[in-house]
């Protein structure tokens, strides 16, 4: 009986293992500049279920983007752990860290930060580049998923031409030209109306249906009604988790 | 307000100490450079100017072409200046001048000097001196008066009250001072120490229009248009030349112009001779109006270089202060004020360069006065205006770059309000590509010119000279030894000593003596050639190579009407068969070829070798005794040569030089220039690499958001550095292309200055290329390298 307890605790713990993406342990980051020093993270413990739509609120300056580009992979931490697909990256060097996110996380920013030298279409194309995929193959997945994000007509534009939704849409495009098993995004909708945001935040809900973990950070409650999760932080500190209904979701999507 | 200016551009400088120091140094060496460049021009410019009415005076020369041989110089007969001064109106005065080398005497004080010249009573009407004492019109009015300089009155009477003394010339004419002149000036093509009537002069009276070894200055009246006066000039050719030419050597002038050939008179501006006349017989070491163009071109690219650096500099720097700028604007400092920090900054900047500029002048001045071979001075408080343009210069380099940096950074938004204006502009990259564009192409251009530069030197130096230059001592005033055969034999009974030859000339000193010679099969053809008398051991003493035949021989008798030339002299003969030819020199009797010399290089590079003739022993004046010794103990072989000297010889001053000195000095001008050149050309490369860093720190600084973005997206460290290469490395490819035509043409012409030159080869601008693009490679990589590494957030943030 005890051993059976033993293993079947064992069993769930490795599923839980499998099924949760992102874990990261009392995490901190400090920023220090000449003057001051910035807690900006405090013991932050947080779990996120491959497949999962979750999103992070908080007053500005609370660091959600802080958090969100330790997340992405993008910033180190200043103490704690995080472990990334059953991977410590901690300690990871700014090398390592590039070798895991490419190709495994996309990002969407409030700023867009689409190259203003490039077309929509390399901007897309980009990252297959960095994949070392050939230029047949880039040419199909960008044409596919410019279609799909209806920006297609717009290949050949340049950002500046482009309304801030077609911005957004093209950002996205970007990110999820990849296949990507994580899509982080900061205030994806900050600088959009209300119509371009909610074609945005469906956007978003369809990707995580087939199965991408999305992570967001948002001001607003309404795009936070997307997520199954909302993630409330203040002062650098998590201070409260809504579910807002039972995770559902059937194909997850393979490891890599 | 200025003060609070100050202030603030102060604490800036402070804050971004490694820009500062960059950007400070940059245009200090660039400023420091063309300021002593603009000195070395501004002094090269500055011959003969000294003279009054210099605009008004000319000196005669001669331009002809007679068969195979062309010439052109300032060479002129005895009867020119009389007939000018007769026929011509418009030549107020005429002056003749002819030199000579002598030794002169005053009790103990025994030199040989070879700046004494015979020169028309009317000299000082032309030259102008400054008189220390005598009197201008009457110093050079008797026969034996002599005007001496300041220095010559010091070496041989202690001091300058010398009016009234007298000087023994060549042991037994007594001259007596008339006057005595402050010394020349440095900035003058005529050097002299001493002045001797020219009636003195034995051939003085010698009518005959083709004996043409002297020179005449004139001096024309007023108004008188040049090219008026040399047409005029030449109706003396008809009047003259053509008759002496039909008594002398039976020619007819116009059968001899129908053949193609011709005899011109011309004439030089006085102030022209200096960078303008290269004769093999200028009265003194003349510049190059060549090396002048270049270096003014050289000081002007560093300057360009320099300013252009400065402006890039400053511009990388003020995106880094864009948000500060931002700020301030957004809390209503106006666009003026914001111009004029930034134009006050920039001029400050400049002027602190120009200070350390000036400083590093003052110090580097003695050192480039050795590698120019002459004294520069900057001597502001002579030169005021120089100081005021070389400030001009620096406020107008800071004026300019900062106007430049305070636009573009006055015209950042301080919010993103347009969409348009997220890109930087096509203008501005294609200004910053064209700035680097040029940067590179004058770079690279100098790399290849350095490159040829350089090859050239080496060229030189490893050219086979045709003689053997170390361990030869040359005695001068051979000619005054008792008996030279038994000194000749005493001195090499020394062991150290292997043999010695008396001769009129060694290579090095073949200046003089152009004669005609002409085949013996009365081959109407007139050949010019050089011409030495040697003694049978002139080829054994200075390891002369011979080509065919035999050297001289003590005991074969009938060598006395025999002779060797040199390869170029079989070549202006048009011999096949050299030896046994018989040529005959003038009208005297026919000379025999025994043998056939290789070339010896006795002239700078930039002059073809002449045809030589080697005249068996005392066929002319000879006074060089060359002697070869063993090498090592210089010292003692001079000790024992000199105290054979005084043995054979009553005051006669014993004088020598080192034949590879003598040699060395033939370069030396070539050589300095050569190598001022490198040093300024490595100089103005290495403001253009600190250039180079700027613009690409400054182009890392306007790319920062872009790297952000591009390693968020996957990209490694390697691709970003990769990509901020491309762009320069296709620039830097239109560069060479851009230079690589303009360096090969530019450096061929110059090449062409020396008759003996080394190739401009391909690898010269593969180097040169090859070099830019690492040099242009790795500063990028450092500067990107940072960038490249950090994390992707710290330049997203960038805004
Ligand atoms: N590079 C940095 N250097 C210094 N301090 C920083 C840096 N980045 C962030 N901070 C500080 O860390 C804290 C969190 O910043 P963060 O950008 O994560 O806030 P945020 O929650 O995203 O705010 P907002 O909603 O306004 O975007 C802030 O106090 C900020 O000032
Ligand atoms: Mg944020």
């Amino acid at each position: 009986m005890q051993f059976y307890l033993a293993r079947q605790l064992a069993l769930e713990k490795q599923t839980y293992k499998l099924k949760i993406m992102i874990i990261t342990k009392d995490l901190c980051k400090v920023f220090r500049t000449e003057e001051v020093e910035t807690s900006a993270l405090h013991d932050v413990n947080l779990h996120i279920q491959r497949g999962e739509f979750a999103a992070i609120m908080g007053p500005s300056g609370c660091g959600k983007s802080t958090l969100l580009n330790i997340i992405g992979l993008l910033d180190n931490p200043s103490n704690g752990s995080y472990i990334f697909n059953n991977t410590d990256v901690t300690k990871k060097s700014e090398k390592q860290r590039t070798h895991f996110r490419k190709g495994n996380i996309g990002f969407i920013f409030q700023s867009f930060n689409l190259i203003d030298e490039l077309t929509v279409f390399e901007n897309v194309e980009l990252p297959l580049i960095y994949m070392g995929l050939t230029a047949s193959k880039r040419k199909a997945k960008v044409n596919e998923v410019l279609d799909r994000m209806n920006i297609s007509h717009r290949a050949k534009h340049y950002p500046q031409q482009l309304s801030g939704g077609q911005q957004q849409r093209v950002a996205i495009a970007r990110a999820v030209v990849t296949d990507p098993n994580l899509i982080l995004a900061d205030e994806p909708t900050g600088n959009l109306d209300s119509s371009n945001g909610t074609e945005v935040m469906e956007l978003l809900k369809e990707l995580n249906h087939s199965g991408t973990t999305v992570v967001m950070v948002t001001h607003s409650v309404r795009d936070s009604e997307y997520a199954d999760r909302v993630i409330h932080l203040f002062d650098g500190k998590v201070v409260s988790e809504n579910k807002h209904k039972q995770i559902k979701r059937e194909p997850i999507k393979e490891e890599l | 307000m200025i003060w609070n200016n100050i202030k603030i551009a102060f604490r800036n400088l402070w804050r971004d100490k490694i820009f500062s120091l960059i950007n400070i140094s940059g245009l200090a060496i660039g400023l420091a450079c063309c300021i002593i460049i603009f000195l070395f021009v501004s002094n090269e410019l500055s011959y003969d100017k000294y003279h009054k009415d210099y605009q008004q005076i000319y000196r005669l020369g001669i331009e002809a072409k007679l068969g195979d041989m062309e010439m052109k110089g300032p060479f002129t007969s005895n009867p020119m200046a009389p007939t000018l001064l007769s026929e011509f109106p418009e030549v107020e005065e005429a002056v003749r001048i002819n030199r000579s080398s002598s030794i002169i005497q005053n009790e103990d004080k025994i030199f040989s000097e070879n700046r004494i010249f015979w020169v028309d009573s009317t000299f000082f009407k032309l030259f102008s001196a400054n008189f220390i004492s005598g009197n201008p019109a009457q110093a050079l009015n008797e026969s034996k008066q002599m005007v001496i300089t300041k220095s010559m009155a010091l070496k041989f009477f202690g001091n300058i009250e010398a009016i009234g003394k007298s000087l023994k010339v060549n042991q037994n004419h007594d001259y007596t001072i008339s006057a005595v002149i402050e010394d020349c000036p440095p900035n003058t093509h005529f050097q002299f120490d001493f002045l001797i009537p020219y009636f003195d002069y034995p051939q003085s009276r010698d009518n005959f229009w083709l004996n043409d070894g002297k020179y005449t200055y004139v001096k024309l009246k007023k108004g008188t248009k040049q090219s008026d006066f040399d047409k005029k000039l030449n109706t003396l050719v008809t009047n003259y030349v053509a008759p002496a030419l039909k008594s002398a050597l039976n020619i007819n002038y116009e059968d001899m112009v129908k053949a193609g050939n011709y005899y011109r008179f011309y004439s030089r501006p006085m102030s022209d001779i200096h960078l303008h006349s290269h004769s093999t017989f200028e009265l003194g070491n003349n510049g190059d109006i060549l090396n002048v163009t270049l270096f003014t071109i050289i000081a002007i690219l560093i300057l360009v270089i320099a300013c252009i650096n400065f402006t890039n500099l400053s511009t990388a720097r003020s995106s880094k202060r864009a948000k500060e700028i931002g700020v301030r604007k957004s809390l209503g400092s106006s666009k003026t004020r914001l111009i004029f920090q930034f134009l006050f900054e920039s001029i400050l900047l400049s002027l602190i360069a120009f200070t350390i500029a000036m400083i590093i002048v003052e110090f580097v001045l003695p050192i480039t006065s050795v590698l120019i071979g002459k004294e520069l001075s900057s001597n502001y408080i002579n030169n005021p205006h120089l100081f005021f343009i070389f400030l001009g210069i620096s406020i107008a380099t800071g004026l300019l770059s900062g106007t430049y940096a305070a636009f573009f950074l006055s015209s950042f938004k301080p919010v993103k309000v347009l969409k348009g204006e997220l890109s930087k502009g096509k203008n501005n990259l294609l200004l910053r590509k064209s700035l680097v564009i040029f940067q590179f192409s004058i770079s690279i251009f100098l790399f290849i010119a350095t490159f040829t530069v350089y090859k050239q030197m080496q060229f030189i130096q490893d050219k086979k000279l045709g003689f053997e230059k170390e361990n030869v001592l040359v005695l001068k005033n051979a000619d005054k030894i008792s008996n030279i055969k038994s000194f000749k034999e005493r001195i090499q009974s020394y062991p150290g000593i292997i043999s010695s030859t008396f001769a009129s000339a060694i290579p090095g000193e073949f200046l003089n003596g152009n004669i005609i010679g002409r085949k013996a099969d009365l081959d109407p053809n007139q050949y010019s050639f050089r011409r030495i008398s040697a003694d049978e051991d002139y080829q054994k003493t200075l390891h002369l190579e011979l080509v065919e035949g035999r050297f001289f021989n003590e005991v074969i008798a009938s060598d006395s009407s025999k002779v060797l030339i040199n390869e170029a002299g079989v070549k202006e003969l048009g011999l096949t068969n050299p030896i046994e030819e018989v040529i005959a020199r003038g009208v005297t009797r026919p000379l025999t070829i025994i043998g056939v010399v290789k070339d010896i290089h006795g002239d700078t590079f930039r002059n073809k070798i002449l045809p030589l003739i080697i005249l068996p022993k005392d066929s002319e004046y000879q006074t060089r005794l060359a002697i070869r010794y063993h090498a090592g103990n210089k010292n003692a072989i001079l000790g024992i040569i000199k105290k054979e000297w005084n043995n054979y010889t009553t005051n006669i001053p014993f004088e020598y030089y080192h034949l590879n000195n003598l040699i060395h000095d033939l370069h030396k001008k070539e050589y300095a220039t050569m190598r001022t050149f490198s040093a300024f050309a490595c100089l103005s490369i290495l403001i253009a690499i600190l250039g180079l860093l700027g613009l690409s720190s400054y182009t890392t600084e306007q790319r920062i958001k872009e790297i952000g973005i591009r390693k968020t997206l996957g990209s490694s460290v390697e691709d970003i550095i990769k990509m901020m290469n491309k762009d320069f490395l296709q620039w830097i490819l239109i560069s060479i292309l851009i230079s690589s035509p303009l360096a090969y043409f530019f450096m061929s012409k110059w090449l062409e200055n020396f008759a003996y030159r080394a190739n401009l080869d391909i690898w010269i601008f593969i180097a040169s290329g090859l070099l830019s693009i690492l040099i242009a490679i790795t500063t990028i990589s450092i500067q990107t390298w940072k960038a490249a590494n950090q994390n992707p957030v710290e330049s997203l943030r960038y805004e």
